[in-house]
């Protein structure tokens, strides 16, 4: 019995920093958004009441909806491209190749690079009339593209820099994955003749199926919260053309003066990331129960 | 020139008489305007600004000797501009605001309604705003109390490259108001100018971002209008407004405006003008000294009117020094203030940073401008055409909204030839309803 | 079979590290060669000044000096509160244990913007903008550290524990001197993700710093962006001085990045 007090008051311990952060910083906040979401708010001056207004509001908002839509086509199309790319990055990198080490280093280093210098180094890249981008596409005989005043290309833009950022983390984790296939499976799978895309499509994909699982979550994580990106290359535009939840809720917070409305903005993201997570972890369960 | 000329402009900003803001008579009435207080300050202050080179240097000058004068420190923090917003926001929220503040006159409105502004009425006696120009001092007030000090405005013309223009043969600008191209014979130019010179955009227009209300000049050359006589209602419902918006936006389809300068991102067309990718563009008078320092030898340039259609129109710009609510040391801030307005300190940091002053005794000075004095006549010029209309929507509190109404709607009309334009006024008209509501 | 895998990773890493390529030939490129089409992919002129210019303009080195400082505290304290949290989580009964450990998970799903204005809030009624505190007290709550040292110590087995335990150490003392010491690939992988977040960190500290003083090097960059103007040469150059840390960090600790990363079970 002194031994489970013992544990316990171990545990509360241990916990407790993380505990106090946590409350303060995170509890409590998301707790006064719901309650900023509920009043209309400039930063400065009085808060004024009302209620479930902001909600209505942004029901009949027709950029929350295009933001909702752009959200949704970004991480359709980077999460899967990012986690595809990879994989194959880590495929090609698992075994001995000479300088392997410093492939790998190569292939992670955009993603140490801040959303900010991306942004920077991209803009370079895409500017349409000096950038680089569209001087190759033209010594390559191809069309300009105008990437910051067709929203698809600048969608295409923000998509691009985010992959580049995004391939190195998938292939570092992947790489951990394969680690973790043992090699005697391999070697029965040889026996019985599988090799190459069989080997891959029977033995490697399905054994790494938990780290994908992973992958999908954390990056649709991270997809609904990207901004640093979009905030240097694109502003969200042209128009509303890459504008994403996020960068409508600062928007209205922070540039609008509309902090109640923002609020309300990230409550309906947070239960749209939750919802999704859930969904995920449901369909996981279901699949391995079926295993 | 018939609808907008002007008169229209005169009558806007209340100027009396013919004399007008260009032809006012000086006044040697020293209450209005004038240092009414003189004595020595201690403690010191905070202005928070942004500023080019040439602003930077005019407001630390005017610092230092504020200080030789007066003996308060003022201390001068430059922002960017695009931030300086949120970052005086932020500070307002946590009650660290600076003393001062330099704002656009649209944003003058919001920030006192929000009680982030001191009411200097005490500090400047009644007579103090008949120095400035009635529209810009009615612009730094709310409820009838001053908030502020109306600083400079600025105005929009067409700055071109002479070279480009040599090059299409191009040989004569407009020379006058009355001559200013129409819009069709600007069309023509721009035309030629592309078919001249490959691989340059003939033109781009400056209504990015905080900027996009610029485009109201298209507009009210179209003889559109932005709000009805009260105020109270967009007036965007016309025939005029869709010309002014398939102008526009045939000159991008048509290939005669720079492709990847559009309304909400921060590509300003006056950085690429200095490279010679961009043969005319419509810019400030304060752009001046950037443009002389970036352009150097490399190409002569020059400016001109803005073109004109129903009539001729072009833009209130320029800003307000206001001092916040929670200033730490508000005589400082109040005297600072009204320093920075006295006629020789204005007409300094005008003729320093090339802008056009608000002050009645100064409507009529001939200024020794420092950079490419031969250019700012055209500026003057081109002043006597903002609509009135447009100045009084664009000192009232829902400016800032209507502006952002245009940011959000402009480029999916611009960059899409199949974007409906009855739709786009719809949602212009939609989005000024709501700033107006705000 | 050994050539065409190494031709295609270097060809991917060829087109991968061109951005990385371009941002260094920009950065010794004068204003007139950029504007000058076509660019050249080799440099013509070097103009090395553009490395050090900016940094007499602008406070380039406290900028760099606050990052660190920030990085550098908010790793440290980071990485102590999630591995006592989660070893804690993993290992020790407690009450409501499953319960905080989800509620905690479930703010990874929260994107910072959303609740920015709150903790914002807080930040100022702490008496905290623009200090470097600011910057980093709300952003220690950090789950996804957290829920990686649970992993990993979820995979030490319990036998290991207990047979310290019976040696008559208590939970703390087992946890300092028997999974301390077994935490390295952990603590690698805990500190290159933590660094990376602190230093790459950019909405935050645009906020919560308001004396351009007190920026980080990632807002000052978004500063430089709009003071540079179209003078790309030296806003390439600082670009690249702001990664290059990380770079210096990441490439320390990358060998032990898989192995970690492979035993934090997030795979």
């Amino acid at each position: 019995m002194a031994g489970r007090r013992a544990e316990a008051w171990a545990g509360v311990v241990l916990t407790s920093p993380a505990l106090l952060v946590f409350t303060v910083f995170m509890f409590v906040p998301i707790a006064l958004t719901f309650w900023y979401s509920l009043h209309r708010y400039s930063g400065f001056g009085r808060m004024r009441w009302l209620g479930l207004e902001n909600y209505r509001t942004i029901a009949d908002d027709p950029t929350f909806w295009t933001a909702l839509r752009n959200t949704a086509v970004f991480t359709a199309v980077s999460v899967p491209l990012s986690i595809a790319l990879g994989l194959g990055a880590a495929l090609l990198l698992n075994r001995w190749m000479p300088a392997r080490g410093l492939l790998r280093a190569l292939v992670y280093v955009p993603v140490v690079i801040s959303g900010v210098a991306a942004g920077v180094i991209f803009l370079r890249l895409f500017d349409p009339v000096t950038g680089i981008g569209n001087q190759l596409l033209t010594q390559a005989g191809l069309p300009e593209i105008n990437w910051q005043g067709n929203g698809a290309a600048a969608m295409v833009s923000v998509i691009a820099v985010t992959t580049w950022q995004g391939i190195g983390f998938g292939m570092v984790v992947y790489l951990a994955g394969l680690q973790g296939i043992p090699r005697e499976i391999y070697e029965a799978a040889a026996v019985d003749g599988a090799a190459g895309w069989r080997r891959f499509r029977r033995i490697t994909w399905p054994l790494l199926a938990p780290t994908t699982f992973f992958l999908v979550v954390y990056s649709i994580i991270t997809s609904f919260q990207v901004f640093d990106v979009v905030y240097v290359l694109t502003r969200g535009g042209p128009g509303t053309s890459t504008t994403f939840l996020v960068q409508y809720a600062y928007d209205q917070g922070f540039n609008q003066r509309r902090q109640g409305y923002a609020a309300a903005i990230g409550m309906i993201l947070y239960v749209i990331v939750l919802a999704l997570t859930i969904v995920q972890w449901r369909l996981r369960q279901r699949r391995d129960a079926s295993l | 020139m018939s609808a907008v000329g002007r008169r229209t402009f005169l009558k806007a900003v209340g100027a009396a008489g013919a004399a007008g803001w260009l032809g006012a008579c000086s006044s040697d009435d020293d209450s209005g305007g004038g240092a009414s207080t003189s004595g020595p300050l201690s403690g010191s202050a905070t202005f928070t600004t942004w500023a080019n080179d040439q602003e930077a240097a005019a407001f630390k000058k005017l610092a230092a000797d504020f200080k030789a004068a007066r003996g308060a420190d003022i201390k001068i923090e430059v922002l960017p501009y695009d931030q300086i917003r949120t970052v005086v926001d932020r500070r307002l929220q946590a009650n660290e605001a600076p003393d001062l503040f330099r704002v656009s006159y649209t944003d003058v409105g919001s920030y006192a309604e929000n009680g982030a502004l001191a009411d200097l009425s005490d500090h400047f006696g009644d007579s103090f705003g008949d120095a400035f120009l009635p529209a810009l001092w009615s612009a730094v007030q709310s409820d009838g109390k001053p908030f502020g000090v109306p600083h400079h405005t600025d105005t929009s013309a067409l700055v071109y490259n002479k070279a480009h223009f040599a090059k299409a043969g191009i040989t004569s600008v407009p020379s006058s108001l009355d001559q200013a191209w129409t819009w069709e014979q600007f069309t023509d130019v721009l035309r030629k100018l592309k078919a001249a010179n490959p691989g340059v955009s003939p033109f781009a227009f400056n209504y990015q971002l905080f900027g996009a209300y610029r485009w109201f000049n298209t507009l009210y050359q179209a003889g559109g209008t932005l709000l009805d006589d009260a105020l109270e209602n967009p007036a965007l419902d016309s025939a005029q407004t869709r010309k002014a918006l398939e102008f526009t936006r045939s000159l991008y389809t048509e290939g005669l405006h720079a492709p990847s300068v559009l309304v909400k991102r921060p590509t300003y067309p006056d950085e690429i003008f200095p490279t010679q990718k961009i043969s005319m563009i419509q810019a400030g008078d304060f752009l001046i000294p950037s443009l002389d320092a970036a352009i150097k030898d490399k190409f002569e340039w020059g400016v001109t009117y803005l073109m004109r259609d129903a009539g001729a129109a072009t833009d209130l710009g320029g800003n307000a020094v206001v001092v916040t609510d929670g200033a730490k040391n508000l005589d400082v801030a109040a005297e600072f203030a009204k320093f920075l307005v006295t006629k020789e300190n204005m007409q300094a940091f005008c003729e320093r940073t090339t802008v056009l002053p608000v002050r009645k005794d100064l409507a009529d000075a001939k200024l020794a401008y420092a950079a490419r004095p031969d250019l700012m006549p055209v500026f003057q010029q081109q002043a006597t055409t903002m609509p009135e209309g447009l100045v009084k929507a664009a000192t009232s509190r829902a400016f800032a909204g209507i502006n952002q109404a245009l940011v959000d709607t402009m480029d999916q009309y611009l960059s899409n030839p199949s974007a409906g334009t009855d739709d786009t006024v719809r949602a212009l008209t939609d989005g000024v309803q709501k700033a107006l509501k705000a | 079979m050994t050539r065409i895998r190494v031709a295609l990773a270097v060809a991917g890493v060829l087109v991968l590290m061109f951005p990385i390529y371009w941002m260094l030939r920009v950065s010794v490129a004068g204003t007139d060669e950029l504007s000058t089409l076509p660019v050249a992919l080799w440099p013509r002129e070097w103009h090395l000044e553009n490395f050090v210019e900016p940094w007499r303009q602008y406070p380039f080195l406290r900028w760099l000096g606050n990052s660190v400082v920030i990085a550098v505290v908010s790793v440290v304290a980071t990485v102590g509160i999630n591995l006592c949290a989660g070893y804690a989580f993993a290992k020790l009964r407690f009450p409501g244990r499953d319960l905080l450990f989800l509620l905690i998970i479930s703010t990874l799903m929260v994107p910072i913007q959303v609740i920015m204005v709150p903790q914002f809030q807080l930040v100022i009624d702490l008496n905290l903008l623009d200090s470097l505190g600011g910057v980093i007290l709300p952003r220690l709550a950090e789950a996804f550290g957290l829920f990686m040292a649970r992993q990993f110590f979820l995979s030490i087995p319990d036998e290991l524990l207990e047979a310290a335990r019976c040696d008559g150490a208590g939970h703390l003392r087992t946890f300092r001197s028997v999974v301390l010491p077994l935490s390295g690939p952990l603590i690698a992988v805990l500190v290159i993700f933590t660094f990376m977040w602190r230093w790459n960190e950019f909405v935050w500290p645009l906020i919560v710093l308001t004396d351009s003083d007190s920026y980080t090097l990632p807002v000052g960059l978004q500063f430089l962006i709009q003071q540079f103007g179209s003078n790309f040469g030296p806003l390439l150059a600082m670009s690249f001085l702001s990664i290059l840390p990380m770079l210096v960090v990441f490439a320390v600790f990358q060998r032990y990045f898989v192995e970690g990363i492979a035993r934090t079970g997030i795979r």
